[in-house]
């Protein structure tokens, strides 16, 4: 009874109800919103690499090389020579190691140049290996991997014929039209920035570059590709390369040799402590974002109790009618509470629906644009714990209405004329 | 404990002993005027009983008390032999919603609920918590309705779409679903044209009578007096005045 009562009521009174749903709506869509992306974020930054034990690079800040040589966000500042990586690779400690070369693109996807050892010792999430869905890996020059979104998204079959462009931009005005690649594999999805990239050989990289100096073509010597495969295709440079070691003991002083190498300025990071900076670089960010989401589901549930109170000056009469029919004062105050609860369970339905909508919205282009992979799948005990201090809240906010009409109704004698 | 059960009707339905109230409680200070206080006043069981007096003698104060809205200062105040005065407010309430039925001047229902909740909510307050009430009382508001002279069709609209006429009726079914011993009514016509109200004056008298409710009913309007066996005028009942003289 108690329940149709305040359910009947909140839509006698339909305008504000609604008007009030939506406000507590959008500042759970806020806060629930924060709280999942930030937590997909590091999940999603967490898995995108596992079972590297060194990252190596030109010297560089540790965030730089593990954004640019993972995460394909921001650019390398140097190179390093190809001697120098055959040097620190044949260490008695090092396992294997996977060379990769960036630089160029194709339709905004990054290209990474590479060798076949990527597709043997990368690995992701919980010590994934990469897995093809059609195909194998690149054995010729000109052969091409796509990752799973770029196939998707551009349409690609096998054995189909794609041109790269010279630099990262989405529309390039120097492509290497002269050497097209024919793709040969197309892996598995994985949730991660791999998704996004384009496999290519590292000779097949230098290949492009032959008739190139200085970033840009040389004029008047266009070399073919018949004729480019000719030359020696040996890399001189690559950009990064990531290391496996035998032993996990030999990481950090093998980490100290190389950072103290004397033939080239190179830095050698942890993945993890790396990551670790990261996080701890963003959580007052993510703090303050908490807060201001905290702050405007105050303000939304400030204004459920001003409505609720509001409302009081005209559920004068229906509180006598409730007293007189022999509802207590506790009835009254329970309905306000009831009311209250109703609202903001409205509210968060609207939420997450909204929030799911936005999420499977924005999927493809956060992963296109940052490699954030998001999931819709919200809930974890966190969020469910941030649903019961949402209600509790509303339940305190609620205190004041309730009060006001258990008081009124205390007073309210059975003349309500 | 509230003895709810009354097995046989008691020769006294009310019974009011040195009832002493004023609005800023019992403690005495200097300027406190006592509101109400009444000696001795009775009431027998069946009576159909018109309270007058002139406003601002009392006749709000004395209905909350009767219905257990507020406690006197002291006194007791014996309704079908038990006092209200020592029960604590949920057994006053439980007390309301069992054994007295309420009828306002105006405003009786609930605007947003449909006329057949607003009598439902009445009979859950009145027995809560029994299986099958729902159907129970579903047919007994029916009976009433008819009693009353309204077809059954206005049982699901919503209690403000009704003519103030009809929605004084509904009160009546409202106060009356729950067989209540002792029926309070508060000017129930001051909304309703003579015609009106004439028809309702009759449609009350005969459905109280039916239902064996002892009858309360307070008006300034002397003229309705002719209607009732039996009239008191409350300034006769209230010594306050008298005493601060």
């Amino acid at each position: 009874m108690l329940l149709k009562v305040a359910l009947k009521s909140l839509l006698n009174r339909r305008a504000t109800f609604c008007l009030t749903v939506l406000s507590i709506a959008i500042s759970i869509f806020v806060l629930l919103g924060v709280e999942h992306v930030r937590k997909e974020a590091r999940e999603s930054f967490g898995r995108t690499v596992s079972g590297v034990d060194l990252i190596v690079g030109a010297r560089t800040s540790q965030l730089n090389l593990l954004l640019y040589s993972v995460f394909r966000i921001g650019n390398a500042t140097n190179n390093i020579s190809w001697q120098s990586y055959q040097t620190l690779s044949a260490n008695k400690a090092v396992a294997w190691s996977i060379p990769i070369s960036l630089g160029d693109s194709h339709r905004g996807y990054r290209v990474m140049g590479t060798s076949e050892h990527y597709f043997e010792h990368f690995r992701f999430g919980s010590q994934k290996p990469l897995e093809f869905r059609a195909g194998e890996p690149f054995g010729e020059v000109f052969d091409v991997v796509l990752g799973a979104e770029v196939a998707r998204s551009l349409n690609y079959q096998m054995g189909q014929k794609l041109v790269l462009s010279h630099g990262l931009g989405k529309v390039s005005f120097t492509k290497h039209d002269d050497k097209p690649f024919r793709v040969v594999g197309i892996l598995q999805s994985t949730g991660t920035p791999v998704d996004q990239t384009l496999h290519v050989s590292l000779a097949g990289i230098e290949a492009i570059h032959v008739d190139w100096q200085n970033g840009a073509q040389r004029p008047g010597l266009k070399v073919s590709a018949e004729q480019a495969l000719q030359h020696d295709l040996t890399p001189k440079n690559i950009t990064a390369f990531m290391l496996g070691l035998n032993s996990k003991m030999a990481t950090f002083k093998l980490q100290r040799q190389i950072n103290d190498f004397r033939k080239e300025p190179l830095i050698a990071i942890l993945p993890g402590v790396a990551l670790a900076e990261l996080w701890q670089m963003m959580s007052s960010m993510e703090k303050i974002l908490l807060l201001i989401s905290v702050l405007v589901l105050l303000a939304s549930l400030i204004g459920m109790a001003t409505m609720l109170l509001a409302s009081m000056r005209e559920r004068y009469r229906e509180i006598a009618v409730l007293r007189a029919v022999g509802a207590s004062p506790w009835f009254i105050f329970l309905l306000i509470e009831l009311e209250a609860m109703l609202i903001t369970l409205a509210g968060l339905a609207l939420a997450l629906l909204g929030l799911w909508l936005a999420i499977s919205q924005a999927q493809d282009y956060l992963s296109e644009q940052y490699g954030l992979f998001i999931s819709t799948d919200f809930y974890s005990s966190d969020v469910g714990v941030l649903l019961l201090l949402i209600f509790a809240s509303t339940l305190v906010m609620a205190l004041l209405p309730a009060f006001n009409a258990y008081r009124r109704s205390v007073h309210t004698g059975v003349n309500n004329s | 404990m509230v003895q709810s059960e009354v097995s046989a009707q008691p020769e006294l339905i009310v019974e009011m002993k040195d009832v002493h109230f004023s609005y800023l409680g019992a403690k005495p200070r200097r300027n406190v005027r006592p509101v109400l206080h009444i000696p001795h006043w009775q009431v027998a069981a069946g009576q159909q009983l018109f309270i007058q007096g002139p406003s601002g003698c009392g006749k709000t104060t004395l209905l909350n008390l009767l219905t257990g809205m507020l406690t006197p200062d002291s006194g007791s105040i014996c309704l079908l032999n038990e006092n209200l005065a020592t029960m604590s407010g949920h057994q006053r309430d439980r007390f309301r919603a069992r054994h007295i039925g309420v009828v306002f001047q105006q405003f009786n229902l609930i605007s947003y609920l449909s006329v057949a909740d607003n009598i439902r909510l009445a009979a859950h307050f009145g027995e809560p918590q029994q299986k099958g009430q729902g159907k129970l009382a579903d047919s007994k508001i029916a009976a009433l309705l008819d009693q009353l002279h309204m077809p059954a069709s206005l049982l699901t609209q919503r209690a403000d779409s009704l003519s103030v006429g009809q929605q004084q009726r509904v009160a009546i079914a409202r106060a009356l679903i729950n067989e209540p011993e002792i029926l309070v009514v508060d000017e129930p016509t001051s909304a309703l044209d003579s015609a009106a109200s004439d028809a309702f004056m009759t449609l009350l008298l005969d459905v109280s009578r039916s239902n064996n409710s002892t009858l309360l009913f307070v008006s300034h309007d002397q003229r309705l007096a002719a209607n009732f066996d039996k009239s008191v005028c409350l300034p006769e009942l209230n010594r306050a005045a008298t005493d601060a003289a």
